[in-house]
């Protein structure tokens, strides 16, 4: 069996669609209600906003001497929207308004995800 | 194979290593999510592992993490490449004897979820946040998507070198 192409096709071909799958699925979790950003910088949460309460869109900067990155906040979704590093990658991420996956600047070690908790 | 045959062509593909690793560095992200990259480096590292040996595969594998930090990258990056091409390597040591040559696109493909998995372990030591393992769902899937192309890379390269006579005299 492990000697046979098929086996390795159909199974890497279930682990794909199960990990895009999963991915979308946690993505996309995460209920209605209170909103809150939380930023992470080296592993602690250095602040929390209530994105349901932020009314008028606004800016800001996360500057450690690993570099800067700009946050903007908007009415249930935060996005980083520029930063120096050279990948770009958390700013091509776009805004995120829930969901468990969160956005990612791995060389500023800054972390942003959200929690939203249902109001009962 | 002679002792100096061995060595030059070793020194080769660790040069190659460098020059793909250097390379890929260059190229923007394609996807935007953090840790999606084709991981090309990993083709010589397989392709050095059939044909010469594991040892020689750790010595190119060593020779590019150490010369690729001094290129690009620094310190920070430098933990992610090692992780993940030394969780790469273990793996294909480990079951590039297992499997025939037709099937070394399989290996390829465990090798480069072990990269993932690697770097993503150090992206949760680096920014502490445990959030981030949400990410190996995507990362698995990448990791199948890259592995098969650079298998398949690995795969045509190995049967370059064999026909160009430098393996074998």
């Amino acid at each position: 069996m492990v000697h046979k192409t098929k086996f390795w096709v159909i199974l890497f071909s279930c682990v794909f669609l199960l990990g895009l799958g999963a991915f979308l699925l946690v993505r996309s979790l995460g209920g209605a209600g209170t909103v809150t950003a939380r930023i992470w910088l080296h592993g602690e949460i250095i602040e929390e906003i209530d994105l349901s309460t932020v009314v008028t869109p606004r800016e800001f900067d996360i500057t450690t001497e690993l570099g800067t990155n700009r946050v903007r906040v908007e009415h249930g979704s935060i996005a980083v929207v520029s930063a120096d590093c050279p990948d770009q990658v958390c700013v091509r991420q776009g805004a995120i308004s829930g969901g468990l996956v969160p956005i990612a600047c791995v060389p500023h070690e800054l972390v942003i995800d959200i929690i939203s908790e249902d109001e009962a | 194979m002679k002792p100096a045959r061995r060595i030059a062509l070793t020194a080769a593909l660790a040069a190659v290593a460098l020059t793909i690793f250097v390379a890929e560095s260059q190229i923007p992200p394609v996807v935007p999510i953090p840790g999606v990259k084709l991981g090309l480096a990993n083709i010589v590292t397989l392709v050095s592992m059939v044909v010469l040996g594991r040892r020689e595969a750790l010595a190119v594998l060593a020779v590019r993490l150490v010369l690729g930090s001094v290129f690009s990258g620094g310190f920070s990056g430098f933990m992610f490449s090692v992780a993940g091409g030394v969780f790469a390597y273990i793996v294909m040591a480990a079951l590039v004897g297992l499997f025939p040559e037709k099937l070394l696109w399989v290996v390829s493909v465990f090798a480069a979820l072990a990269h993932n998995l690697g770097q993503l372990l150090v992206a949760l030591f680096v920014t502490g946040t445990p959030g981030i393992m949400y990410y190996m769902f995507i990362l698995a899937a990448s990791g199948v998507v890259t592995g098969v192309f650079t298998g398949i890379a690995s795969m045509l390269l190995i049967r370059a070198v064999r026909r160009s006579g430098l393996s074998n005299r």
